[in-house]
Parts: structure tokens; sequence; C-alpha cells
């Protein structure tokens, strides 16, 4: 399979059979590579950083809100509110010290 | 695969949690911004509270009451529990936690599962202090009802902070697309709901609450909070943060759904969003 057609395919499968009722053998499958799969997931990890990256990270630094406010910064303040928050997941990472302006 | 999990999970425990996160709730509802959570979005509903944030309905009767006399947070946007479409397997499912205790060092400290309704916190080689609870239900909570995590998502419409406001689209990628690929939207909802909970935690240390969690002074989280924090400083976080997230990118793609189709499904489909050419 190409690179494309991993991404378009396997994330799909993944999710069928992610819950398992069992959080730590579903946390397990999340953040553990099945070795099985390393080609498959080596050929997303190719697509993210080669082909979308360089398109995304353009897009994502080079746009601005009509009153010049930039994207990133529009980004960075909160907003909480009952709406598009069906979505609404994700991890929490301690960031360490990296490069700063 | 299994087997080498199997091993390095062999020292987990999940801890009962539930008094814990009543008494953490107490506090973060008692905050300027969590008494405007509580109001303008849960309508201090004690049901609401404990659908949408975990809090058992003994106690979320008494917490609501005292979601009143404090000024709206500018960080709020005002809904009510009607607007909330939280996505779920079964419907009005309440929100849970896990505290899993585990000798394997895990990526992340806490996740929020959307489908699920489920909150893990995992914390290693020793048990989570109670600052530090509060700390992370002060993060969970800021990332359930994170607003900006997907503006692809048609809730996005509902808010006004999105509409028209996107004046030039640079590149090849649609910006709204490139800012909800989970490698950049999650470091965003992090870098998001960090604020939330400084503000919140820095309100109950200085009201002697809560201990400082030795985090809350850390220079690098301090100037990524703070308004010295622009574009090349959120550019340089997301760098390194997708540094954390590739090992795992591709699961978090699979979890990224738009209302009807998986999100991956739309890569494909991107296209040049500048003008036209007329070839």
């Amino acid at each position: 399979m190409t690179s494309q057609q991993v991404l378009l395919t396997l994330p799909i499968q993944f999710m069928k059979n992610q819950f398992t009722g069992d959080v730590v053998a579903d946390l397990s499958r999340f953040f553990f590579r099945d070795q099985g799969q390393l080609s498959d997931y080596e050929k997303v990890d190719q697509f993210l950083k080669m082909d979308l990256w360089p398109l995304e990270i353009k897009a994502i630094t080079e746009s601005r809100f009509a009153n010049g406010l930039p994207l990133l910064e529009f980004l960075k303040r909160p907003l909480l509110s009952g709406y598009n928050i069906a979505l609404a997941s994700g991890p929490r990472v301690r960031v360490r010290p990296g490069l700063i302006e | 695969m299994l087997l080498a999990i199997n091993v390095a999970w062999s020292a987990t425990t999940e801890m009962p949690i539930q008094l814990e996160v009543d008494r953490a709730f107490a506090l973060i509802l008692k905050t300027q911004i969590g008494k405007s959570i509580c109001r303008d979005i849960l309508g201090a509903d004690a049901n609401a509270l404990t659908l949408y944030l975990g809090i058992s309905p003994a106690r979320a009767a008494e917490i609501s009451q005292g979601c009143v006399g404090s000024e709206a947070s500018e960080w709020v946007y005002p809904s009510s529990p009607a607007d909330i479409r939280k996505l779920t397997i079964q419907a009005a499912k309440p929100r849970r936690y896990r505290l899993v205790h585990s000798d394997e060092a895990f990526p992340i400290e806490s996740w929020t599962d959307a489908i699920s309704n489920e909150t893990t916190i995992l914390t290693h080689k020793k048990p989570i202090s109670f600052s530090r609870l509060v700390q992370t239900l002060a993060h969970e909570t800021a990332v359930y009802f994170d607003s900006k995590s997907h503006p692809l998502h048609p809730g996005a419409q509902e808010l006004p902070h999105w509409q028209g406001l996107i004046a030039t689209e640079a590149g090849k990628m649609n910006p709204l697309l490139a800012v909800s690929n989970p490698l950049q939207a999650h470091t965003l909802t992090y870098l998001r709901a960090l604020q939330v909970e400084f503000a919140i935690m820095h309100e109950l240390v200085s009201a002697g609450l809560v201990a400082a969690p030795n985090d809350l002074s850390d220079e690098y989280l301090l100037h990524l909070v703070s308004e010295r924090c622009t574009v090349t400083c959120i550019e340089q976080l997301i760098i390194n943060t997708r540094a954390i997230y590739m090992p795992f990118g591709f699961p978090l793609i699979a979890f990224l759904r738009t209302t009807e189709k998986p999100l991956v499904k739309l890569y494909p489909l991107f296209r040049p969003v500048g003008p036209k050419s007329n070839g």
C-alpha cells in the first residue's frame, strides 16, 4: 500500500478494534506500536512529515484574520463553551523547555 | 506486541478516585473561571455538573448552589447545557475518571476520550498528589469545553469568533484543515488549556486552598502562557510537540473524525485555496 492508502484505511480499522472495554489494553494499543504493522506506521509517518507538514506549516503560520491577528495567536486564546465540543479530547503533555523567542 | 505490552503493564493499578474528584471540583468551581463555566455553560445545573464534569450527584447539588456571584470570564462564551453536543457511544453517559498508576512511563499524563466520555489520568512511580489532581482536572475541564479544537466541525459555525475572520489563506492548504490535524490541534488545545489551568491554580494557591504544584513556577510554562509567547513561540511549541506525538500520530488521526466521516478522508481532497488560476 502507498502511504496515502495506509492513511485512508488503517485508521478506520484501528477505530473498529479500539474499544475493548479494557482501558489499559486500549491505551496500550494506542500508545505503543504494533510491531506487526511497523512498515504501515512508517508510511504514515513519512506521509505526515514529508507530504503534509510543509503545506501545513505554511498555512498555519502565514494565515491572519481580517484585523491582522495571526491565526496562531487567535488559536492561543482559550474559548470555552458548550459549542463544538463533540470532538474535544486529547492528551495532556507536559512540554519540556525548548527553543523560545 | 501484546506480550510486550502485558509485561510493561504488569505493575499497573487502577485506583478509586471519585471522592477526590468531588473535592477537586468543589475548589475548581470556586474560582472565577470555574464559576463562569458552571453558570454560563452548565447553567448551574446539578445534573449537568454530573454529566459533563463527573461530580457525584450528591456533591453536584451542593456545588451548583455556589456557582453565582462572579463576573463572566473573558474566556467563556455563554451557552447552555442544551447547546452541548457531546459525542458519546451511549447518549447522556456521565463523565468518568480513571486513575491508573503504572511503573511504565506513558508519553502523556492524562487523556480525555471524546467518545467514551472518560478521562484517564496516568501516574508514574508515585501516587498523584491532591494539588496535582486539581491541576489535572482543571486542565481536562478546559480541554473538554475547548471550542477551538476542531474548526472544521459544524459546531464551530455556531461561534461568531470564527465567522468571516479569515482574511488570507496562505499556501496550498486550507489553514483550518492544517490546524485540525491532531499533531497540531492537540498542541494548541494544550496551550489553551494550560492558560486556564494556570489561572485556576494561581487563584487557588493564592487563596491558600491548595499547595502549589512544582511546574506552576516553571519558567518555560510561564512563558508559554504569557503574552510574550506569540507566533514564533507557538510555532516552535508545535514543532517540539509534534516530535512527542509522532510515534502515535497514526492512532491520533484515527480518533479525529468529522461528524460524518474520518478527517483522513479529507486529506486527498485538499486543494489550493488561493486565487484560482485561469488555466
